[in-house]
This record gives structure tokens, sequence and C-alpha cells, in this order.
């Protein structure tokens, strides 16, 4: 029987092609880390790419003491990517595991060699990319725009963050999960 | 020429060769718009894709019940718009306007797709450089974030 990990590679191998992802394996590190492990520092230096291979990993944006739990990401979900392409060094969320968990991390340094050295197997992994970014994109458009920006409140991690007069909580909520590029909980 | 020269001085394209340079600035085609324009209305299918050369375009979005509209964002020269219903074949999330006469330069969809399909270096850059745009766009909006958690 084939392992979460196993599988999740099958599922990459369907989109990228079987040589592609198992070169992709090759180029990369598999890291097993335990739950709680802070893997992002939010606003802190980003210099990889992470395939979640198995696990869920938990978001979070911190600023000016607070802090709001945002959501999680699970299998074949990548993290780090809009460090890489945005050019932004710093990390705009913070990102833990919520789960022990298998991640395939890419050095961004990696990532920029295959791009000159590989570019069909760098291409691949931009098209997995876009086509997740353009997603995310999308929705958080649709809130925003269907929010009309009444005011409405949020729930922080630790603590109530009021940002202006509570209307629908849930619905901020979901809009700010989707900002950050999360799927709801 | 100017065309070219222009997208030589963009930053998203400094990892464009001259050859790349020459191929896409014979696929756009750069026109003046005057104010009020709407280079994309939010629920039609996207044709083309469109690089902001002079000028400023408005991207605003509606309600689909109320009809209330909300300004998202100024874009400036050298943005890109119009991504999205390219990439998802879905119709456009957003209305982009142009504020004040504008330059903008459009690539028509067959164009687009031959250059997101093609497994060729310029190929290869322009997927970089929608991703990048995509990157940037979802960048933007947890910065925004940021600040709401800010209070600002």
């Amino acid at each position: 029987m084939k392992t979460d990990v196993e599988m999740q590679f099958s599922a990459l191998a369907q989109q990228m092609g079987i040589a592609r992802a198992g070169e992709l394996r090759s180029q990369g590190t598999i890291r097993n880390i335990p739950a709680g492990t802070l893997l992002i520092g939010d606003g802190q230096p980003v210099d990889s790419l992470y395939l979640i291979l198995d696990g869920v990993m938990s978001v979070s944006v911190d600023n000016s003491g607070r802090s709001l739990h945002l959501g999680r990401l699970g299998k074949g979900k990548w993290i780090g990517d809009v460090s890489l392409l945005s050019g932004e060094p710093l990390a705009s969320s913070g990102v833990a595991a919520e789960t022990p968990a298998t991640l395939l991390e890419l050095k961004h340094a990696v990532f920029r060699r295959l791009a000159v050295e590989r570019p069909e197997l760098a291409n691949s992994i931009v098209r997995a990319l876009i086509d997740a970014l353009a997603e995310r994109v999308r929705a958080s458009d649709a809130l925003i725009g269907s929010n009309g920006g009444g005011g409405l409140a949020l729930e922080g991690s630790e603590r109530v963050v009021s940002l202006e007069a509570g209307k629908d909580r849930g619905r901020l909520k979901s809009m700010l999960q989707k900002l950050a590029g999360v799927e709801a909980e | 020429m100017f065309f070219r020269n222009f997208l030589k001085t963009l930053p998203a394209f400094s990892h464009f060769s001259d050859g790349d340079f020459e191929a896409l600035s014979k696929a756009m085609h750069v026109e003046q718009y005057p104010d009020g324009h709407a280079f994309i209305r939010q629920g039609e299918q996207g044709r083309e894709m469109f690089l902001l050369v002079e000028g400023e375009v408005v991207v605003s979005r509606y309600d689909d019940l109320t009809g209330a509209g909300q300004e998202l964002k100024d874009l400036r020269a050298g943005e890109l718009f119009g991504l999205l219903s390219l990439v998802d074949n879905l119709p456009a999330a957003a209305t982009c306007t142009a504020r004040g006469a504008v330059k903008v330069a459009s690539l028509p969809r067959t164009a687009y797709n031959l250059l997101f399909q093609f497994a060729a270096p310029i190929a290869y850059h322009f997927q970089y450089l929608i991703a990048e745009q995509l990157a940037r766009d979802l960048y933007d909006r947890n910065q925004s974030l940021r600040r709401l958690l800010a209070g600002e």
C-alpha cells in the first residue's frame, strides 16, 4: 500500500509527468517536522519553496502585537511561492506545523538554478503555481467585492481584533483567509 | 522601437532576451485610449491581456446584488492586467477603466495561448512573468490584511 507521501508524488506525477516529478523530488529535500514547528516566521526571510506531502500547516498573520489565525493548508499545497515569485524576501504570513508534517523543500536558489539549467522542470513548477495563484487571487477579488466595505470584526487566535463595528464576523474571517491565500478551516 | 525599449526598462521583463522582446513587441498592439475606456468588464470573458504603458487604470468590482462599486487598485505604467480570465477561462472578476488618457499595449488571447502552451524559452519567460504578476497581486492583498490588523 502506498504511503501518503507516495500518493502525493503520484498526484504530482499526474500533473507534471513521472520524470519531472521524480526530478523535482531529487532536487529537493524531504523534511519531516513535528507538530508545533514554526516553518516560516511572519515577516521573516523566506528562502525555500515547500510542497506539503503530508500533514496540516497552520497559517497566521502577526502585526503590532496582534495575531490572527487564518486557516490551514494540506497535502498538495505550496508554501513560499508568493515570496519566490513576488521578489519580496520577507514572509507575508507565518506558517507552523499543526500536525506532524512531511514537506518537500526546494531552496529558492535551487529553483532559480533550475530555471537556467532545467527550464522544462522549472516551468512545470511555475505552471502549477500559476493555477494555484489564479485561484487564490480570484477568490480574494470576489470576497473583497461582495464585502462592499461594510464594518466588520474578526477573532484572532489570542485576542479579538476589532477593526470596525461588527456585523458579519464569519464572512470577514473567510475573506481574510482568502486574502492570505489559504483554505478556510 | 519605442515599445520594445519600454519593455526593456521594466524589471518584470528582466529575464527576457532580445529575441523575446522582438517577438513580444510584434505580438502586442499599442494604442491610445480616452478617459473612461473600459478594457475589461466584470462578468465578461476576457479576450486580451493588457500592459499599461502610460497613464492610470482603475480596477473596480461591483456587487452582483446591489450594484455598488468598489475601487480595488490603481494600476501604474508597467503593470499587467486582464490575466485571470485568460489563465482560467472564466469571466473577468473586475472592471478595468482608464483614468484620464492612457496608452496601453494589448496581447490577443490567441497569442497569449500560444505563448502559454509552447515549450520554448519565450513561453517559459512569459509564464514566469504571469506567475510573478499573480504573486505580486496576492502579496498586495496580504499587505492589506497586515494593515487591517494594525488598525491602519
